[in-house]
């Protein structure tokens, strides 16, 4: 017996959950401009229509209508991404052999998605760096910085210590002037947390 | 993401940058680092996307790590790039000679929080 449709619902939620875990992996933000933005959530809903299409495209198979339905539907949503980027053929061409398969599609498709996001968050940076610049002298960026540092408990303590190193020797560098110092603390303090 | 280049991974982005995409063993002989530093820096630099494999298992530079390595040449701008600073030995060395206490003190002094302790 075939599994109910709703359960694509479920391989959805799953595969939304998947990318956009990888998204947060990849996209550290320090503002929340970016959770606005269409390409982020556009993608997680395009991951979701095709683990959806995925759960159709296998539901009618002999070998997985003895499956449990729940574990039949998660797994669909957790693995889509490997049954998408399977390689049905492989080119030779010029010597080189090209695979073929939807991979290619969604790949060029996410990089094009993430070049996006990319800029928006860059752009959020700077627009945050900007400010943080504009509003503080470099005493008070350098207090933040030094915080930042004590207070990330993902940094192991010898990471804190080559970090507030790299603070003393940015606030003392006689190469720096007082701008290019500020810059640095403040692109630092944009750059988000630690992944 | 703040990411620091460690000077391990700073000679690996220049002999990058030097003699294009190259396979681990070039990069060993053009940094002067052990096979095993050299593997270690290029995962390091792969997770922060300044370097990447091309299947034919040769490394070369992103754009950012075209950037990045420029930083790290001698004289470089210094200037960040996205979130990525430069470690140098000199920054290594205080790090690990330097207890905790004393950097906090020096902290300390060049950021003027004892004025405004002494000032209250």
């Amino acid at each position: 017996m075939q599994h109910s449709a709703w359960f694509s619902v479920l391989s959805a939620a799953v595969a939304g959950g998947v990318t956009l875990f990888d998204m947060d992996r990849t996209f550290v933000v320090s503002g929340y401009q970016v959770y606005r933005s269409a390409w982020w959530w556009g993608f997680i809903v395009v991951n979701c229509g095709i683990a959806a299409a995925v759960f159709f495209g296998l539901r009618p198979l002999g070998t997985f209508q003895e499956w449990n339905s729940w574990l039949f539907a998660a797994g669909v949503g957790v693995c889509y991404l490997a049954i998408v980027r399977l390689k049905f053929a492989t080119v030779s061409y010029q010597n080189s052999e090209i695979p073929v398969g939807l991979d290619t599609f969604y790949e060029s498709g996410r990089q094009f998605v993430f070049k996006r996001i990319n800029e928006a968050v860059k752009a959020d940076r700077a627009r945050l760096a900007k400010k943080l610049i504009d509003d503080n002298d470099l005493k008070s960026l350098g207090s933040q910085v030094r915080m930042d540092i004590h207070l990330d408990a993902l940094l192991t303590p010898e990471e804190k210590k080559t970090r507030q190193a790299w603070l003393l020797k940015v606030v003392q560098d006689p190469d720096f002037d007082e701008e290019q110092k500020k810059m640095t603390l403040a692109v630092y303090l944009a750059s988000g947390t630690q992944a | 993401m703040p990411y620091f280049v460690r000077p391990v991974e700073s000679k690996v982005l220049v002999a990058l940058r030097k003699h294009g995409d190259s396979p681990v063993e070039a990069l060993v002989a053009h940094s002067g680092l052990s096979p095993e530093d050299v593997r270690k820096a290029l995962s390091a630099l792969q997770r922060r996307g300044l370097v990447v494999e091309s299947s034919t298992a040769r490394y070369t530079l992103t754009d950012d790590g075209l950037k990045t390595s420029l930083n790290a040449a001698p004289g470089g701008a210094r200037e960040p790039v996205t979130g990525i600073f430069l470690l140098d030995d000199e920054i290594e060395e205080t790090a690990s000679a330097t207890s905790e206490d004393e950097l906090n003190r020096a902290l300390d002094d060049a950021l003027g929080a004892r004025d405004d302790v002494s000032d209250q």
